[in-house]
């Protein structure tokens, strides 16, 4: 066997782990919380970078575990509209990312804290306005993309909980002749409730 | 006791002058410019360099500015002036290099190779040594490489392609024999059946030498005066030990006053001539800018009307480094531009080769120096039919003005042979396309001898076969001599140096683009401008008219304009607006 060959199968046997790893633990509660994730986004693109520069976003969502470790998330995600002068002639200008997320959610209870593992996908909408009359193009798209994050929740009082998530949206885009990469990583810390049993 | 206190006073003040001298004087390192450190640095300091010396000032002896500028300058020289409507016949230019500057230095090099008044300078070879200790006189202002540089020019060719003499070459008084084609094609035989044939005009040709001068196409010339720049003696012909070769220089005179009827006529056979030997051709076309700025003070100071120069500078070669990129060609950076500007505002016509380095993407360009210059008429080359040759260089230049101007012959063009006195060559080259339209100006100055070298330059490329949409392959065309020797000039002129920029304007998702346009006020004009009216014309189809985007006052020199797209070309031009709404001819610029 090659190493190639051999690292292909580590990867399998790490994906049947953390599956099954769920199914094989002590049952726990299944549960549906709201919550409020606030934190910071990158923006990958160097140019568009340079300009609006990252920000901060915020994204509410609610989630449902019908079974002990797996579940869904649906989660918007807002915030991110940055003003900055751009081009030669440092014109006003205004760049607006938000989207809707669906994840599919796995998680694993560790004592009182629950790291969690996220893929999913997304419906991002980006728009930018230039306060310009000579400007002949309008930014205003939408892009389906993936989605993935994981992060621990930590249980407090009577269902409360506070969370610290890290997620990576890929954005690439290019509406007209530039290619774009409006992708990057989010930091977020939030607080949920579990209001079910 | 007070003696004592005042000696101390007065060497305490020495002091203090020599420190203030000696802290704000440049360091000798500031003053020699990094691309020749450099080269110091690389080949050590006892090797030898050429090298400019500029002076910091040339004024110090009054009697000088008073009086020694005439004694240089021909008569011919300030009737010229005279002609271009000079208030002041003498300028701080005309001044002579500090003599005593020049005799420090000469203490310290090996060799004065050239003073330029133009340029307050003077060209030496000297040891790297020496060149430092000359960098820290106070009188010193920069010491600077002397550009070495080649030039490519197609072969000559054996005589197997002539053109064949149509039947309306009989209908001219002169026979052209296969010369006929060349000086046709730019409606010359017209003005020599009317007697004209550049009488009275001084020519000064910069090239490489001059051999072969008995040919029996040549032997009828009036030539004034000759200086070989590169020997230093006033022999253009080959000699042994001598380094060039003549060759070059013998087949571009054949081109603009060969005379021999049946075989050779030159556009201006009649003009007189003055020869400069400006290249040093010994291997390859190893070219040195400083003597092509010996040369041309020279022009001026004999008084000639016009330079035709085939030559030009682009590649720099000695060790590898590369000096001059297409970037320094805006017209006012080489030495051998600057050089070619001063001698234009002394009122001489020059005309410089376009250069045979064929096609370039714009906003590039493969000029070379001086053709880059606003002051100078670059000529392009074209064959029989009235193409593009494909080695013609294109512009525009660095600074986004249409080149080359004009276009003429330069693909098998005949000429002189430069060993046998009764044979001719084909040759190609831009090299021959300059002196045909040098020959079509030497015969439109003699018609109008009252024109300034700028309404020569205008009328030629107003009445050229594209003058109404010039592009950078073309320039304004193949030139008519016969139409540009009768044009009637108006009063009004079309603003100088119409540029045209475009620049990206980068919006993060997508680019637009701006096109930023300039202008300078044409001097003639006086403050007869009340606003100048800039038009566009979209290139996209033929044919469209041009429109008028703006009018501006004539305080305004520039105009931009928002929201292009990529692929949104235009032909803009300018035009001078004067109080009573006359409206000049126009200029044009497109990128």
């Amino acid at each position: 066997m090659d190493n190639r060959q051999g690292k292909i199968l580590l990867k399998k046997v790490w994906i049947f782990i953390l599956l099954v790893m769920p199914l094989t633990q002590p049952n726990h509660a299944s549960d549906i919380a709201l919550g409020f994730h606030l934190g910071y986004r990158q923006v990958k693109d160097p140019d568009l970078k340079e300009i609006y520069g990252d920000g901060f976003v915020f994204s509410p969502y609610v989630s449902y575990f019908p079974l002990p470790h797996y579940g869904i998330d649906l989660s918007y995600e807002g915030g991110y509209k940055k003003d900055a002068p751009i081009g030669l002639f440092d014109e006003d200008s205004t760049l607006s990312v938000s989207g809707i997320q669906f994840c599919g959610v796995i998680r694993y209870p560790v004592w009182k804290i629950l790291p969690y593992f996220k893929f999913g996908i997304g419906y991002f909408s980006y728009k930018q306005d230039i306060q310009s009359e000579f400007v002949r193009f309008k930014v205003d798209h939408h892009k389906w993309t993936t989605i993935v994050g994981g992060g621990l929740r930590v249980e407090l009082y009577k269902g409360l909980f506070l969370t610290a998530e890290v997620r990576y949206v890929p954005l690439k885009v290019q509406p007209f002749d530039i290619p774009v990469d409006l992708g990057g990583l989010r930091f977020l810390a939030g607080i949920g409730f579990r209001i079910s049993p | 006791m007070n003696q004592r206190r005042s000696f101390k006073r007065f060497y305490l003040l020495l002091f203090l002058l020599v420190l203030l001298i000696a802290t704000a004087a440049p360091q000798k390192d500031e003053k020699i410019t990094p691309r020749l450190l450099n080269v110091i640095k690389e080949r050590g300091s006892h090797g030898s360099y050429k090298a400019w010396i500029y002076f910091r000032d040339k004024d110090l002896y009054s009697h000088q500015r008073s009086k020694e500028p005439e004694k240089d300058l021909h008569l011919r020289s300030l009737e010229r002036r005279l002609r271009h409507g000079f208030t002041s016949l003498m300028d701080e230019h005309d001044l002579p290099v500090h003599k005593p500057y020049i005799e420090i230095v000469r203490q310290f090099v090996t060799k004065v190779r050239h003073t330029s008044r133009w340029l307050n300078a003077v060209s030496v070879e000297a040891k790297g040594l020496e060149l430092e200790r000359i960098a820290k006189f106070h009188f010193v202002q920069k010491v600077d490489k002397v550009l070495v540089f080649t030039y490519r020019e197609p072969a000559p060719k054996f005589l197997a392609q002539l053109d064949v003499v149509p039947l309306e070459a009989k209908a001219h008084i002169l026979d052209y024999g296969p010369s006929f084609n060349q000086n046709d094609q730019l409606n010359v035989p017209l003005l020599h059946d009317m007697g004209y044939s550049g009488k009275g005009i001084l020519i000064c040709m910069l090239d490489s030498g001059f051999n072969n001068l008995t040919h029996q196409a040549l032997d009828h010339l009036d030539i004034i005066a000759t200086w070989d720049f590169v020997n230093g003696d006033p022999n253009v012909f080959d000699e042994n030990g001598q380094m060039g070769n003549g060759n070059h220089g013998t087949r571009t005179l054949g081109t603009i006053a060969g005379f021999e009827p049946g075989e050779l006529v030159g556009p201006a056979f009649g003009a007189s001539f003055i020869l400069g030997k400006t290249e040093n051709t010994d291997w390859e076309r190893h070219i040195e800018e400083d003597h092509w700025i010996a040369g041309a003070e020279w022009a001026d100071s004999m008084g000639a009307d016009i330079i035709s120069s085939s030559l030009g500078y682009r590649d720099q070669f000695t060790h590898g480094e590369s000096d001059y990129f297409w970037e320094n060609l805006d017209g006012k950076t080489t030495v051998v531009a600057k050089g070619a500007n001063i001698a234009a505002s002394r009122g001489i016509l020059i005309i410089n080769s376009a250069g045979n380095e064929g096609l370039s993407s714009p906003p590039e360009n493969t000029l070379v120096s001086p053709s880059d210059s606003p002051r100078v008429l670059a000529a392009g080359a074209v064959n029989s039919q009235g193409d593009r040759v494909n080695f013609s260089s294109t512009g525009p230049t660095a600074d986004g003005r249409i080149k080359p101007d004009v276009m003429a012959r330069g693909l098998d063009v005949y000429t002189a042979n430069p060993d046998d006195p009764e044979q001719y060559d084909l040759v190609d080259g831009t090299s021959f396309s300059c002196p045909l339209t040098a020959g079509v100006a030497a015969l439109i100055l003699e018609i109008n001898p009252s024109w300034t070298n700028e309404d020569v330059m205008d009328v030629m490329k107003l009445t050229a076969s594209r003058s109404d949409s010039p592009d950078n392959l073309f320039g304004w065309g193949i030139l008519d001599a016969y139409e540009a020797a009768f044009y009637v000039l108006k009063d009004l002129h079309a603003p100088n140096d119409f540029a045209i920029k475009r620049l990206e304007n980068h919006y993060g998702f997508f680019i637009q683009y701006v096109d930023q346009l300039s202008w300078a006020s044409n001097p003639k004009n006086g403050n007869r401008v009340q606003s100048y009216r800039i038009y566009a014309k979209k290139l996209d189809i033929q044919g469209r008219p041009f429109e008028l985007i703006a009018e501006v006052d004539n305080e305004t020199h520039s105009l931009i304009r928002r929201g292009l797209l990529g692929d949104e070309t235009f032909l803009y031009k300018i035009t001078s607006v004067s109080h009573t709404g006359e409206e000049s001819d126009p200029q044009y610029a497109r990128q």
